[in-house]
Parts: C-alpha cells; sequence; structure tokens
C-alpha cells in the first residue's frame, strides 16, 4: 500500500531533466523576439479600445455617397470611410480613442485640394471638453485608403496604448510619447491599416500593394512603444476583404471572406500568431464579416449573408460556435462588440443606428440616439461606459441605456485648463495630500485647491505609474479656505482604493466610489460610522478607525470593517479611548490598532480583540511585518526631545523603543517590509530607508523636502508626495522625480 | 530586500515543483514542461513574485494553470494520444506508486490537484481553496471523494 510521504520522496528523487537556468533564459528571450515578430492581430489596447482591422475594402459593402450627392456627407469622415473631397477648411475628426473612462484623444483632418493637415485633442473630462489642436503632420496628401500613398505622411486613425504612447495610422504611421503632444513619423512603404496592442507588443496591419491587386495581408510586430517592426507570417488571404481581432497576449482571430467567389473562413492563434489553426466558420456564405473579441474568450461574429444577418457566439476559440438572435439587416455593420454573452452593441451605417442586444429584450435600437448617415468606433473603457463616433463630429456615449450627445473638436467646448502635464501632478495651485495605488501603475492623487476663499477638493488618476495623471471626478464640496476640517486645521484629505473600482476620499467627510473615482457621493453609513481614516485594505477586507460625534467630545471611536466592494460598519472591540493613531493590518487575521492607551488586536479576522500596552513613545504611524512584527514611529513630546522608534515581534506584547540614529527626522508614514527593511517618510527631511531593523536610517538625497502619503504596491514600487511633487521608486531603493 | 533570485528558486525548487506536478499530471515530462514554462513566466515578473511570501507557490499555482490548460487541449488530442502514444519515457516508481498514480489518473483533475496540494505539499485545506479559487468546502468534498477513490491503493486512504 502506497501513503503520500514516500510517494513524494520517491517522486521528488526520480531522474529529472533540469536544463541549466541559463537555457531557461536564452528560450524566454527567443520566446519574446518571436513573439515580437509574431505578434497577434488585432486589438485588445489598454484602456478597452476597440480595434478594427478591414484588411483590404469590404468590397462587397455599399460604397460611401458622394459628398456631391448628399451635402451633410461633407462632414462624414469615420475611420471606415474615404475622406470627401471637397475642401474642408475646418478639422474633421476621422477616429477617437479613450484610454480610460475620461481620458481620450481625437484624430482629424482638414484639406483643401489634395493637401490635408492632420492634429489630434486630448478630453480629460470624458468628452465634454477638448484641448486646443495639436499638429500631427501638415500639407500630407489626403488619407483616403484606396488611393493613398503611404509615403506621403497621411493619417486618420489613432490607437492609445496609454496616457503617453500611441499610434496614428492609416495609412501612413506615427508614434508618441508624450501623451500626442510630439509626433514622429516611422516611415513605411506600405498602408497600415491596424494598430493593436496587447501586453508587451504592438501589431501593425497591412496590405503590402495597392487596393484594387489580390494579394495577402501583412502583419508586422514590435515591441510597444518602439518602432523596428518584424514580419509575421498569417494565413494566406488570397486578396479577400479580412478581419483580424486580438484577444490577449496570445490569443487573435483571422476571418476572411470573398462573397461568391470562395467561402468565408475563420483561425485562431493561440501561440501570439506562431501557429494558426482553421476552424468551422460558422457562416460560411458571408459577404461582410463584423467581430468582437474580448480576453475573457468571449468571442462574437455578426455575418451578413445573402439571406439575412445573423449571429455567433463562442467560448472556446471559435471550436464551436452558439447562434444568436439575428441582428436587424438594415444597414452595413461599422463594428460590434459583445459585453459578455448577454449583452452587445452593433452600429451601422446606411442608416446610421446604434443596436443594443440583451437577452430580455433582443436586438433593440440604442435609447436617445439621432437617425444618422452612420455610427462607429465603439470603444468601450470600461464595463458600463461605451463610447461610438457618430458622424457629424459627434460622440456618443452611454454608461447604462440611455445615450448621450456630446460634440467633438473643432465646434467642441474648449477645455478650460491645460490638462495635466507629462510628468508629475502638474498642477501647483492643488495642494496634494493624498495617494492611492493598485498596481504598479494605477493610482490616484486627492488634494486640495484654494482660490478666492473657497477650496474644492481635486483628484487625479494615472494608469503609468504616475508620470501622466489626468483629473477624474471629484466629490463636490466647496468650503471656505480652512474651513474644511471644522477645527481650523489645514484640511488633509486622503484616498484610498481597494481595487480598481471601489475607493475611499477620507477627511473631514467621508466620499465613497464603485466606478474608479469618477463619480463619488457621501459614504452612505457615516451615520454609524462617523468620520472616517485610516482606511487599509487587505486582500478582500476593509479595515479603518471612525470618529463618530467628535464635534462633542468625547469621541466615540470604532474600528470598522467590510468587504472591499462594500460598507465599513463598526466591529466590536474593547474602548479605544479617543484617539486611535494608526492601524495595521497583516493579514486576513491579524490587525493591530494602536489606540490612545493601549494596542488593540485580532489574530481572527475581528471575531476576538485582546489589549496589549503602547511603546513608551507617541506613536506617529505604524505597519506590520508578518503576522506579528509591528514597527512604529514616534513623535517626541517636546520640542528637542530625542526622535523614537518601536518595534515588536510578538503582535504589540511587548515593545522595544529606540532612539533613532539620525535627528530631525520625525516620520508621518512607515512601511516595513521586513524585520529588517522599512521606508520612513521624514517630517523635515526627506524619505529614509533602513536595511538593518533599524540601527541606521539613509536618506534619499533626491528627496529633499518633508515628505508624506508614503505608499507602497510591493517593495520595489512606491509612490511618496514631498514639496507638493511626487516622487517614485520602481526598485525600492532610489527615488525618481516626476514632475 | 530582493536578495532572493530567480536563479536560487530554480535551483532549489525546481525538482520539488516537477515532483508536485507529476503527481497531479501523472506524467514527468508534462510536468517537467509546465515547470519550466512557470520559471519563464515568472522571469519578467519576477520583480513583483519576489515579493511575495511564497515565490513557490506562485509557480505552482502557474505550473497548475499550465497543466489544466495542457490537459484540456490533451482531451481534444486524445485521439492522437491514443494513436501515437504517451511520447516520452516515465521514471520507474515502486509497484505501489504506480498503482496510486494510475489510480490517480482516474481521477477527475480537481480532484487530482486538491488530493496533491493537501496531501503532498501539505497544503490546509483553506490554503488549497485559495490556490485553486474554490470554497473549502469544494475542497474538502473533493478531498473526501477523492481519498475513498483511492482507498484500494493508499495505506491512509
Amino acid at each position: 500500500m502506497a501513503d503520500w510521504q514516500a510517494f513524494r520522496d520517491e517522486l521528488e528523487s526520480a531522474p529529472t531533466r533540469q536544463p541549466s537556468f541559463d537555457v531557461l533564459r536564452r528560450r524566454r528571450r527567443e520566446r519574446v523576439r518571436r513573439r515580437a515578430v509574431a505578434g497577434a492581430l488585432a486589438v485588445t489596447l489598454a484602456g478597452g479600445a476597440t480595434g478594427v482591422a478591414i484588411l483590404g475594402e469590404d468590397r462587397t459593402a455599399p460604397r460611401p455617397l458622394a459628398a456631391e450627392a448628399i451635402p451633410e456627407l461633407n462632414r462624414i469622415v469615420n475611420g471606415k470611410q474615404v475622406a470627401p473631397p471637397k475642401d474642408y477648411k475646418d478639422y474633421v475628426v476621422t477616429d477617437v480613442d479613450f484610454v480610460s473612462p475620461v481620458t481620450g484623444w481625437a484624430l482629424g483632418l482638414r484639406c483643401v485640394g489634395d493637401a490635408c493637415d492632420v492634429a489630434t485633442w486630448r478630453t480629460d473630462d470624458g468628452g465634454r471638453t477638448w484641448s486646443e489642436p495639436v499638429p500631427v503632420a501638415a500639407g500630407v496628401p489626403r488619407a483616403s485608403y484606396a488611393d493613398e500613398d503611404p509615403a506621403g505622411g497621411g493619417v486618420r486613425s489613432l490607437r492609445m496604448v496609454d496616457g503617453q504612447t500611441g499610434y496614428a495610422f492609416n495609412p501612413d504611421l506615427y508614434v508618441t510619447h508624450d501623451g500626442a503632444r510630439t509626433w514622429r513619423r516611422i516611415p513605411r512603404d506600405s498602408k497600415v491599416t491596424s494598430v493593436s496592442v496587447s501586453g508587451d507588443s504592438v501589431w501593425f496591419t497591412h496590405r503590402g500593394c495597392p487596393i484594387a491587386v489580390d494579394c495577402d495581408v501583412v502583419v508586422e510586430t514590435a515591441l510597444t512603444g518602439d518602432h523596428v517592426l518584424h514580419g509575421l507570417k498569417v494565413p494566406e488571404t488570397d486578396g479577400a476583404p479580412a478581419l483580424v481581432r486580438r484577444a490577449g497576449d496570445d490569443d487573435a482571430y483571422l476571418v476572411t471572406w470573398d462573397g461568391a467567389s470562395a467561402p468565408a473562413a475563420f483561425w485562431w492563434t493561440g501561440d501570439a500568431g506562431r501557429t494558426w489553426r482553421a476552424r468551422r466558420m460558422p457562416c460560411p456564405d458571408a459577404t461582410a464579416v463584423s467581430m468582437s473579441a474580448r480576453p475573457e474568450r468571449l468571442l462574437w461574429l455578426v455575418c451578413t449573408t445573402p439571406a439575412k444577418r445573423v449571429a455567433f457566439a463562442s467560448y472556446d476559440h471559435g471550436a464551436t460556435w452558439k447562434a444568436k438572435p439575428d441582428p436587424p439587416a438594415e444597414g452595413v455593420v461599422t463594428d460590434v462588440v459583445a459585453l459578455n454573452d448577454r449583452e452587445a452593441y452593433l452600429t451601422t451605417q446606411t442608416p446610421g443606428a446604434i443596436h443594443v442586444y440583451d437577452d430580455l429584450e433582443g436586438w433593440h435600437k440604442a435609447e436617445g440616439t439621432a437617425p444618422a448617415y452612420g455610427y462607429g468606433n465603439l470603444d468601450v473603457v470600461e464595463e458600463n461606459k461605451l463610447f461610438a463616433m457618430g458622424d457629424a463630429g459627434e460622440l456618443w456615449v452611454t454608461e447604462a441605456t440611455d445615450w448621450t450627445r456630446l460634440a467633438l473638436p473643432p465646434g467642441a467646448p474648449r477645455a478650460a485648463a491645460t490638462p495635466p502635464s507629462a510628468g508629475g501632478l502638474g498642477d501647483p495651485s492643488v495642494a496634494w495630500t493624498g495617494l492611492s495605488f493598485v498596481d504598479a501603475r494605477r493610482g490616484w492623487a486627492v488634494g486640495e485647491r484654494c482660490a478666492d476663499g473657497a477650496c474644492r477638493i481635486e483628484l487625479m488618476e494615472t494608469r503609468d505609474g504616475g508620470r501622466a495623471w489626468y483629473r477624474t471626478g471629484a466629490p463636490e464640496r466647496t468650503a471656505a479656505a480652512g474651513t474644511l476640517s471644522g477645527d481650523g486645521e489645514p484640511t488633509r484629505w486622503s484616498v484610498t482604493f481597494s481595487d480598481d473600482r471601489h475607493g475611499w476620499i477620507t477627511g473631514p467627510e467621508t466620499f465613497v466610489t464603485d466606478d474608479g473615482g469618477h463619480r463619488w457621493r457621501p459614504d452612505p453609513g457615516a451615520r454609524s460610522t462617523g468620520v472616517v481614516a485610516h482606511v487599509t485594505p487587505h486582500g478582500d477586507d476593509v479595515w479603518a478607525i471612525g470618529y463618530r460625534g467628535c464635534d462633542d467630545p468625547p469621541c466615540d471611536v470604532r474600528v470598522l470593517h467590510g468587504p472591499r466592494e462594500g460598507h465599513l460598519i463598526p466591529v466590536a472591540t474593547p474602548p479605544l479611548g479617543e484617539g486611535p493613531m494608526d492601524l495595521a493590518v497583516a493579514d486576513e487575521r491579524h490587525v493591530y490598532v494602536l489606540a490612545q492607551e493601549k494596542t488593540v488586536s485580532t489574530s481572527d479576522g475581528g471575531r476576538t480583540w485582546t489589549t496589549s500596552p503602547l511603546p513608551a513613545c507617541s506613536v506617529a504611524s505604524v505597519s506590520a511585518f508578518g503576522p506579528t512584527g509591528l514597527w512604529a514611529t514616534c513623535t517626541p513630546s517636546l520640542a528637542g526631545d530625542p526622535q523614537k522608534q518601536a518595534y515588536s515581534t510578538d503582535g504589540g506584547r511587548t515593545w522595544r523603543v529606540t532612539d533613532l540614529p539620525a535627528s530631525g527626522v520625525a516620520g508621518h508614514d512607515i512601511v516595513a517590509f521586513s524585520p529588517t527593511t522599512a521606508w520612513r517618510a521624514g517630517a523635515t527631511r526627506g524619505v529614509l530607508l533602513t536595511r538593518d531593523g533599524g540601527l541606521t536610517w539613509t536618506g534619499d538625497p533626491t528627496v529633499a523636502d518633508a515628505a508624506w502619503a508614503l505608499t507602497f504596491v510591493d517593495a520595489r514600487h512606491g509612490w511618496l508626495i514631498a514639496g507638493n511633487v511626487l516622487y517614485r521608486t520602481t526598485d525600492g531603493l532610489t527615488w525618481q522625480r516626476l514632475g | 530586500m530582493g536578495e532572493l533570485t530567480l536563479d536560487d528558486v530554480y535551483a532549489t525548487s525546481y525538482r520539488r515543483l516537477v515532483a508536485q506536478l507529476h503527481a497531479v499530471t501523472g506524467n514527468r515530462q508534462e510536468a517537467e514542461d509546465v515547470v519550466q514554462e512557470a520559471f519563464m513566466r515568472a522571469m519578467p515578473r519576477w520583480e513583483t513574485v519576489s515579493t511575495y511570501d511564497s515565490p513557490e507557490a506562485w509557480l505552482r499555482t502557474v505550473a497548475l494553470n499550465l497543466a489544466r490548460s495542457r490537459w484540456r487541449r490533451t482531451v481534444r488530442g486524445a485521439a492522437a494520444l491514443v494513436k501515437h502514444g504517451v511520447p516520452a519515457a516515465e521514471p520507474e516508481l515502486s509497484p505501489d506508486h504506480v498503482a496510486l498514480m494510475d489510480a490517480m489518473r482516474g481521477l477527475p483533475q480537481a480532484q487530482r490537484e486538491a488530493l496533491v496540494l493537501h496531501h503532498f505539499c501539505g497544503l490546509s485545506v483553506d490554503e488549497v481553496a485559495a490556490s485553486v479559487g474554490a470554497p473549502s468546502g469544494t475542497i474538502k468534498a473533493r478531498l473526501s471523494r477523492g481519498r475513498a477513490a483511492l482507498a484500494g491503493v493508499l495505506a491512509d486512504g
């Protein structure tokens, strides 16, 4: 009879192939190189932007009508149409791309004779106002796909990877690395029709020959932001119209159709384009195909056949297909996006409409939209926020069921303020006081702007680790300067996000969001929690301290607890006194509250609590390392007293208090990673690191001002504010000033 | 901070991980492949993974995910497997362990994973639940059913 121990011993001692680690490294490098060469077609843009690669004109679809025939078409130039032949001296937007629900860019042309100027605009308020135009190229030929010489420099499509990097293309190619403030041309000798980014690779799809000649599509790939392109072999498409969608780093789909001359065909790659497998095409008689592919394996095809329009969904990369209710037959499909099995959007032109599918009502027209020549460019930036470009300089947006029409440049309202710079928080008129990051890239900063005797909360968001910041929604609260805190003290707002949707802004009042910070509402639990502070997420839990009734002391101070997406509610603990100083969450079971006269802690996730002494110093901040390791900073009782630090390895039952070796470095915040390693934000001098358990603290000369809002997402990625400037570390050792 | 390198983990954990994945997959070569793949996937993420309490646990989870993914493909390619047979030689095991491995192969993938993580890797039920993303009750049921199925070949089954 076998037993597990002997089984394990025998398997562990069995002969094993173990190539040297260098072999694995080489294998990995080779794969990266191949993937850069391979790429995957079409699209999973950061921010969820859609991306359709029309690899050749859909010759079965109706041609756009001549502008002369229908006067209003003079303004019709969307991403898939030929620019109208007439002169148009005002810019016409041809593509829009958002990287967040509030931040996006538009690209447009103005043409006189054969020469066009290309420009981009930026919005930081979800398309309500737009910046001044930024030139991409001037005096370039018209950007007609069919007739354009790609060497001429014209472009009419836009894909932004993030707040910094993006591409203008179709047919030529430009790249920006500074949020579309400057553009650099990447010389090409063929027409780039699609740019798609996923992970660290970008794929460029184009045809290497004039549209009238039957030739296969070409895909080139590069590392994101780079312009060294490598070719990728894709299935032969025999010059047929083709559409490619990318659904993650490895998965992509290619569909071709050629009307009556050949059945439509479908391929899938699951290895970033190295190999392609033919799969059954559910609508081989298609004369036009649109496709929605999202990373969660959800794949939709909308096929127009001679008989009718049909839709199919697949969850297994096209191995099996499930018929969906037939979409409306009228119009030419310009784009389709399926959010899940029960919800999809489809746009058409001639006539233009946005159709919505849900499993209750089936297909129906989007509420609130107007008849138009065409809609297209569906752009999902969040599960509940979707943009569609209209055909007359319009941008349509929905966050639930109703659609709202916004204006695009040049007729759109002009942004009132210059967007934040590409380096740091930018706006010096705001006193930044709080930071929160949910990973190495996405974070928020909160501050307060005071002018003319009134103050208001400002909130910015970054999606690139703090290099670029965009204004996002902030709680509507204004008050006379200095009065927000209620006691005449300078207001200090904090922001904490438990994930990319759920967050708190705390200070004199508490506001909560469940949509990533775009909309805030007063904390509905404020009556029971009071003023909330020290919000500390950990895993699926959030812990905080609530101060109730402090306007009429004594305060009723409670520990608050809740799920990361839910309300915080008071939990039963021993009395905390009036002023807990900080809260540290070690793991899902161990939580420590350094209260006014004692340490209150739990080791069972809050079911039971025990008390132990405080360290013999005035604690300013505490941080946990491991279940029972605590590290605290203390403020001196009297000016001139030595600085102290306190340290416990038994969950606060006993404390060791030592003098800090350097004077003048009282700390606001401490973040401990191990018994030996911790960072402190110094009240008078920057940020300090110890790697010897606090025996010595070393300052980083880059950060010279008093620092606060010290926050880390791991041992290497951290941020702080000093002198109203943001600093970041990406190696856990050195700090870099951002802006 | 940051002294632990992926090379170190590769040197110390590779054999153990291969053994664990071998127990799950029933195939030594498959186990080696997915463990090597897990290490390659850790390379660009090591800056983050190295800060985890147990980088080895992360590697094991990735390897299990890979094994699961391969298993699904293998199911689809089962005909080819029958036709061509298992491609690589398996290490010789004692008769008891051959019987256990054979019995394990007859279990559903989820039960195999639960058994190996709990009995072979020494994870608690809650840790297994966290590792595979299933409720603890589900893990207990899988363990119970798995042990029952292996009762004939396990001394402690």
